[in-house]
């Protein structure tokens, strides 16, 4: 049940932040918060439902196949969102960025093929499941990596009175909440690598896994749809500091 | 090396306006920017508004100037009426704070 429970939270706020951010999208016609809504979407909310969905409903029919296809297509599409948002908003005109992005994106497609077209029914993972696991972990640890580097930068600048602490702080916690997602998808692939084909994550996993989901869901939250109350403190003590300096 | 066309602009008012030279008026500026960690070269007008507000008085006093809030503010002022072509790519902090709702 535990190990349920962060995973659930994790799934309403992410599809509360992505539908916020589609619909954000929409009114600005601006391409990073349809990318942002678009990757939380797919890789969160829509792509583990479909694929949770397929295993716990339909498992042992032809439909089970289905939703796998359809939510590892989700997921990738999600993923492919993500990395182009983090190259876009973080590392615009820079070429090694775009090829990262470019082996990401390509990467994905041959994986999401090859796990499509071969699931791991008996013989256990496959080189393309190892290979799907890893650059996932690339893509949001990509990101994370370059959001919490560019909240460095603008912490230094909160500290001189020249940057918002609310937008400081929103780098801090998607980069928190991006590196938190990929420490879930290592961890489940570290418990598949000790486990045989088709027994299931044991307790401490899915506890582990949880916790990571509450990390994101709670970071997403605070980043995109901040209570007034906590911005209002941010504020607050950046000004004390500003003035102290 | 060539900034972008605001620290251009901020960099010859403020050779003109506190009579410097270039390298010293270039070389305030910059120091001003480093501190908040800004490229000269992608610097946006709102951005050095900021640093001249902020940071840049205490550079050119530094430096010996006499009168430096004063060259700030007119500074400011000049910077704000002026229209710069912003054809580079938005800053993740204009992505972000409009991504937050508020």
């Amino acid at each position: 049940m535990l190990g349920i429970a962060g995973i659930a939270v994790f799934f309403a706020v992410g599809l509360l932040v992505s539908v916020r951010l589609l619909g954000l999208a929409r009114r600005t016609r601006r391409l990073p918060e349809l990318l942002a809504g678009l990757g939380l979407l797919g890789i969160g909310p829509l792509g583990f439902c479909v694929l949770m969905g397929g295993i716990i409903l339909f498992r042992g029919t032809p439909l089970a196949d289905v939703f796998r296809i359809t939510g590892l297509g989700l997921q990738a599409l999600g993923f492919v969102a993500s990395v182009s948002f983090t190259c876009l908003v973080f590392r615009p005109g820079s070429d090694w960025a775009r090829a990262l992005a470019t082996v990401i994106v390509l990467g994905l497609l041959v994986t999401f093929l090859s796990c499509a077209l071969d699931p791991a029914r008996a013989g256990g993972l496959r080189l393309h499941h190892h290979l799907d696991t890893w650059i996932k972990i690339l893509g949001l640890g990509w990101g994370a990596l370059e959001s919490l580097r560019y909240w460095r930068v603008t912490r230094q600048r909160v500290a001189l009175g020249i940057a918002d602490p609310l937008v400081s702080a929103s780098f801090l916690l998607w980069g928190i909440s991006l590196a938190s997602g990929a420490l879930g998808f290592a961890l489940v692939y570290a418990a598949l690598l000790s486990l045989h084909p088709g027994e299931p994550l044991g307790a401490r996993v899915q506890l582990l896994m949880s916790a990571c989901g509450i990390v994101t869901a709670a970071g997403l939250y605070l980043a995109f749809l901040p209570p007034k109350a906590y911005a209002r403190r941010l504020a607050e003590r950046s000004a004390a500091r500003t003035a102290v300096a | 090396m060539q900034g972008s066309a605001a620290f251009e602009f901020v960099a010859g008012e403020l050779e003109r306006s506190a009579r410097l030279d270039r390298a010293a008026a270039r070389g305030a500026l910059r120091s001003a920017l480093a501190l908040a960690l800004f490229d000269p070269v992608r610097v946006t007008a709102s951005q050095l508004r900021l640093v001249i507000e902020r940071l840049l008085a205490a550079e050119l006093e530094r430096s010996g100037l006499e009168g430096a809030d004063r060259t700030c503010q007119r500074l400011a002022t000049r910077l704000a009426s002026e229209r710069f072509e912003t054809s580079g790519p938005e800053s993740p902090d204009d992505v972000f704070s409009r991504l937050i709702r508020r």
